[in-house]
């Protein structure tokens, strides 16, 4: 049942930002398809529209993902449920673990279910939208994504405030995001890899098959290292 | 605690799904309903007494689909409380447990203690309604600034401790009365009042010699010997 309570949590902030998200890209392509004229490139142009909404997208996700990372049991010793949540008879690793998952498997509904909805209002206005296209898209919003949700929960699991952990939260993405773009080698930049730019055809603006793995690789080991520190800051913090 | 080591972390957690606590300030999930936190705390206990789930539901009149972050101080209270008790726990910890009720409650919440404590639960409350811990507990502590002054079954308090009212027709120095088992001596005018923890025989009879004129020995109660331990220290 802490999947539950896990669930409970954070099921007001993860509805409203689904509506929200959903909402903006779907009023973004559908408005977009209006714009479009018989002149244009209709396949190039509608997957240029695709791309951009991707990057709509992963503004929104990573402002949502860092909401969904925040709470735990930091959060709750401010609060004061925390003597409460740590009398269970359940480890505080399964604590940790059960929010996690409950918060990867929100963070997967944010990318789906709006891309859902951009494929169900382009296929309803005719155009040619490729399902390969979203399940890329997709792909690489969840799978490089997943760093900044962990960065969100390993900043909840070092600072209680309900609005300063999301304030630090932010910072801790935007600062090195700026810096990758300035410092970092171009593989290593996460950006580029969410939004596409790596994978994208700069003619035809279709997502490639050809995926950057080893930033890929790199982007989940670095969520890995920071789910696990957060988990190991949990075990040994004194409440 | 309980035969468990607490700091092997496996033994900790059998031993925190034996000892039910209830903090003073009542700890909730305030974005569950009354039945939702209890469907989750049951979910974790396998002896949950769903008998006494749902006795305590109707006796404290808990709405089960409201929000416990709508609950009143009361309520809250009782909603702790029967989360503790319908867990079957071997230990139950309670911090100022009265809290928050309202006289019917508070009288609800001593016979619920007493039936736990009957089924074989060890209870362990800290309060500071005296009158309370009088009427339920077995063994007392009282504990002042983190230290304890006295530890001490409540039937043996009850019969030790005495207060001694002896009127004189000239009153002797307090020093005569510095026998073991006197913890207080205050004199007014031609009375002097002794409080006692022991002895009392002895301490009679010195008044006796000392040609007291009148003697007077009463029981006392917890909040005197509360009162007398604090001021003393």
């Amino acid at each position: 049942m802490l999947w539950y309570k896990a669930w409970l949590e954070t099921r007001a902030r993860f509805l409203t930002l689904l509506v929200t998200v959903t909402a903006v890209c779907g009023f973004f392509v559908y408005h977009g398809l209006g714009d479009m004229t018989p002149n244009w490139r209709l396949g190039r142009d509608f997957n240029r529209l695709l791309f951009l909404n991707q990057q709509i997208l992963v503004f929104l996700w990573i402002f949502g993902v860092v909401l969904l990372g925040m709470g735990g049991i930091v959060r709750e010793k401010a609060i004061g449920t925390s003597s409460l949540t740590l009398a269970l008879p359940v480890s505080r690793t399964r604590l940790m673990c059960v929010r996690v998952g409950i918060g990867v498997v929100e963070a997967i509904a944010l990318g789906l279910v709006p891309w859902t909805a951009v494929y169900a209002i382009s296929s309803l206005e005719g155009m040619p939208i490729l399902i390969s296209q979203v399940g890329l898209y997709l792909l690489l919003l969840i799978v490089g994504g997943i760093v900044y949700f962990a960065a969100a929960v390993l900043v909840s699991s070092l600072v209680s405030g309900e609005y300063t952990a999301p304030s630090i939260a932010y910072g801790a993405i935007l600062l090195p995001t700026i810096l990758s773009d300035v410092y970092l080698p171009l593989f290593l930049n996460n950006r580029r890899l969410v939004t596409g730019a790596f994978s994208v055809d700069t003619i035809t603006f279709l997502v490639s098959g050809r995926l950057p793995w080893l930033g890929i690789a790199a982007s989940l080991s670095a969520a890995g290292l920071l789910l696990w520190a957060s988990i190991t800051i949990v075990q040994r913090r004194e409440f | 605690m309980l035969g468990k080591q607490i700091a092997d972390p496996e033994e900790n957690r059998e031993m925190r799904r034996k000892v039910a606590f209830v903090a003073e300030d009542k700890p909730l999930y305030g974005y569950m309903t009354v039945e939702q936190i209890i469907g989750f705390a049951r979910s974790f206990y396998p002896d949950w007494r769903t008998d006494v789930e749902r006795t305590l539901l109707r006796d404290y009149e808990l709405p089960a689909r409201r929000k416990v972050a709508k609950l009143s101080k009361g309520m809250r209270t009782k909603l702790a409380l029967l989360l503790a008790f319908a867990r079957r726990p071997e230990l139950l910890i309670l911090d100022e447990p009265s809290e928050g009720l309202d006289p019917v409650g508070i009288e609800s919440l001593l016979q619920s203690l007493v039936s736990q404590s009957a089924d074989g639960v060890a209870v362990f409350f800290s309060s500071h309604q005296i009158a309370e811990v009088e009427r339920v507990a077995d063994h007392v502590c009282i504990l002042e600034h983190g230290r304890l002054r006295l530890d001490a079954p409540l039937d043996l308090l009850r019969e030790r401790y005495r207060r001694i009212d002896l009127v004189f027709a000239s009153p002797p120095p307090e020093s005569e009365f510095q026998i073991p088992g006197v913890e207080t001596i205050r004199t007014n005018g031609r009375q002097i009042s002794l409080f006692v923890s022991r002895n009392v025989e002895a301490v009679t009879e010195r008044a006796r010699n000392l040609n007291v004129s009148c003697i007077e020995v009463t029981p006392v109660g917890l909040r005197e010997i509360f009162l007398e331990t604090v001021k003393e220290s």
